[in-house]
């Protein structure tokens, strides 16, 4: 649904995005993470046809984002950062406005006002004037404008800026439930926005992508730690490591005289573990511990831009 | 037909936010406390006889008070027109319709008609003027008319002046403040060709300065050429609009 090649767009002699390179399949919602300034809003920018790229292109549906094809426009619902309200407008007027921009049928209109106010939870505020809501139901009725006329492609920047806990879960649960239905591209820094709701992940640091994958192809691409902590004879702890994850083992004391030993893995070891176990216990070790740990996607994220700036 | 309908959303929405603002009605009341003033110490000079020759209400009231009028109305609107897209411009509205299937004309079209209708209301009410004084004396009513015409062309050159300017920038202060340098430019060009004392300037200047084309409307002579400068005149600030927001897409 939405092709990137090699998009690059620089400012004068400042690169605010380099070489990106992507694809979103139909139904899926990508996570678009990156710390502040790291291109995220620059680059949605250029797929909502705002901003022209100095290199390379991308479409969505077939269409080039800079032709501004009224079509291509029919099919998207786009977020800007700080979402732009009219604030002289009650809710109901705004979104009646809206959908008449988006070309939604006046047949249409009323049903859209209700699916997306339903959505949002907003129906208590619809006859009110958008000056007088608090910043986090602005921050709603500017997402529900976007899903206004059902786009097939929604381009969210940072949707859940300026709302509370409780209102960023609903938000969530709102992108969820369009899985399958709306191609979605999410840019945000919160990580667990991203965790819960995308299907695909591109990580951003410096303007180019530091990683990109599925939240499970992320984590094996980092890989995972096997926790084993023993107590007993040192040298047959040793040989039990050796044989079934062969290489150099830092074996370290702890409480009590037991040894502790981390080892970063990618490739899925279930089966591995089960026979570490029983030769542990069966070369006469006490064993304590034995924990797969997978990163979190914190912790990818912080090893993704750390390479990203090391790069850059 | 999807022209005509995102048109009349704005056209609508526009219009709207005009009247939502207390600065319309501040102007308003300003506009017609000082044209009604003028007015009567026209009148009052006249029903004294002040310039000691004017036999004709026409010459001496209706004519001095539509210049008066004139002048209000062109320092009045960028007063208006500073934050037609502006506002839209700082506050991302505009990067929104522009993701949407609205055409950039139509936004365009909708927010110069909406100011032209607002400033219509003011120009309808200042008929009160030639009606009031047909009742002391014979009104000439193709010089009233003229007038009135004038005042609506004007107005509507100014404003698509004044709308250029605005899509220019996200601040409101700076579209007004090039709106006055460009439309005192045009509104006086011929005083300022005048004292350079060039001549092939001054003739030049005869010709593209509103107020000469005023003066002749106000005059009674409602000839096409006349009507057909400040439909080009507007017509061009217009075109200049929609290149501004064409050019703004792609040079951000």
């Amino acid at each position: 649904m939405i092709e990137v090649s090699n998009l690059t767009k620089r400012y004068g002699p400042n690169r605010s995005v380099e070489d990106l390179s992507f694809a979103v399949g139909e139904g899926d919602i990508m996570g678009f993470l990156g710390p502040n300034g790291a291109g995220k809003s620059t680059t949605i920018r250029m797929l909502a046809g705002l901003s022209r790229p100095t290199a390379g292109n991308a479409t969505i549906a077939g269409f080039d984002v800079q032709s501004g094809n009224a079509e291509l426009r029919r099919l998207m619902g786009y977020l800007p950062e700080q979402g732009p309200l009219y604030l002289d407008m009650t809710l109901d007027s705004y979104l009646r406005f809206m959908a008449g921009i988006k070309g939604v049928s006046w047949r249409r209109t009323k049903m859209e006002m209700e699916r997306v106010t339903e959505m949002l939870n907003l129906k208590k505020e619809r006859r009110r004037l958008l000056r007088n809501l608090s910043k986090g139901t602005r921050q709603r009725a500017a997402i529900a404008n976007a899903l206004l006329g059902q786009p097939k492609v929604l381009l969210l920047d940072e949707p859940t800026s300026g709302l509370d806990p409780a209102q960023i879960n609903d938000v969530r649960e709102v992108v969820r439930s369009l899985e399958g239905k709306c191609t979605v591209i999410l840019s945000t820094h919160i990580l667990t926005e991203i965790e819960h709701t995308a299907t695909r992940i591109v990580i951003l640091s410096e303007g180019k992508i530091a990683a990109q994958g599925s939240a499970r192809e992320l984590k094996q691409a980092h890989g995972s730690v096997l926790t084993i902590t023993a107590r007993g004879d040192h040298e047959a702890f040793d040989n039990v490591l050796q044989r079934f994850l062969p290489g150099q083992h830092d074996i370290e004391s702890v409480d009590d005289g037991a040894m502790r030993v981390r080892h970063v893995y990618k490739d899925g070891i279930d089966d591995t573990r089960s026979h570490l176990a029983a030769a542990i216990i069966a070369n006469g070790l006490e064993l304590l511990e034995l924990r797969a740990d997978a990163p979190s996607l914190e912790e990818i994220f912080l090893r993704a831009i750390g390479k990203g700036r090391e790069a850059a | 037909m999807t022209f005509l309908r995102q048109w009349s959303l704005i056209f609508r929405r526009e219009l709207m936010a005009m009247f939502n603002m207390p600065l319309f009605y501040i102007l308003c009341g300003i506009f017609f406390l000082l044209t009604s003033l003028v007015y009567l110490l026209m009148l009052l000079g006249f029903s004294r006889g002040d310039d000691g020759m004017s036999v004709n209400i026409t010459d001496s009231v209706v004519r001095p008070t539509f210049h008066a009028l004139h002048f209000f109305l062109l320092v009045q609107i960028p007063l208006l027109t500073m934050r037609m897209f502006s506002e839209d411009r700082a506050d991302g509205m505009l990067d929104l319709l522009q993701t949407t299937p609205v055409s950039d004309w139509a936004v365009l079209a909708g927010k110069f008609t909406a100011a032209v209708a607002a400033f219509s209301i003011y120009i309808a009410m200042t008929a009160i003027f030639p009606f009031t004084t047909s009742m002391l004396s014979d009104v000439e009513w193709p010089v009233a008319v003229g007038s009135l015409i004038a005042l609506v062309l004007s107005t509507a050159a100014y404003l698509s002046i004044g709308i250029f300017f605005s899509s220019m920038t996200d601040s409101q202060v700076v579209a007004a403040v090039l709106s006055y340098v460009v439309i005192f430019l045009f509104a006086f060009a011929q005083v300022f060709a005048e004292g350079t004392g060039i001549i092939p300037l001054m003739d030049a200047a005869r010709h593209l300065a509103v107020s000469e084309h005023v003066a002749m409307l106000l005059s009674g002579n409602i000839a096409p050429m006349n009507i057909v400068y400040f439909i080009v005149l507007g017509f061009v600030f217009l075109f200049l609009t929609a290149r501004t927001l064409e050019m703004r897409r792609w040079r951000s």
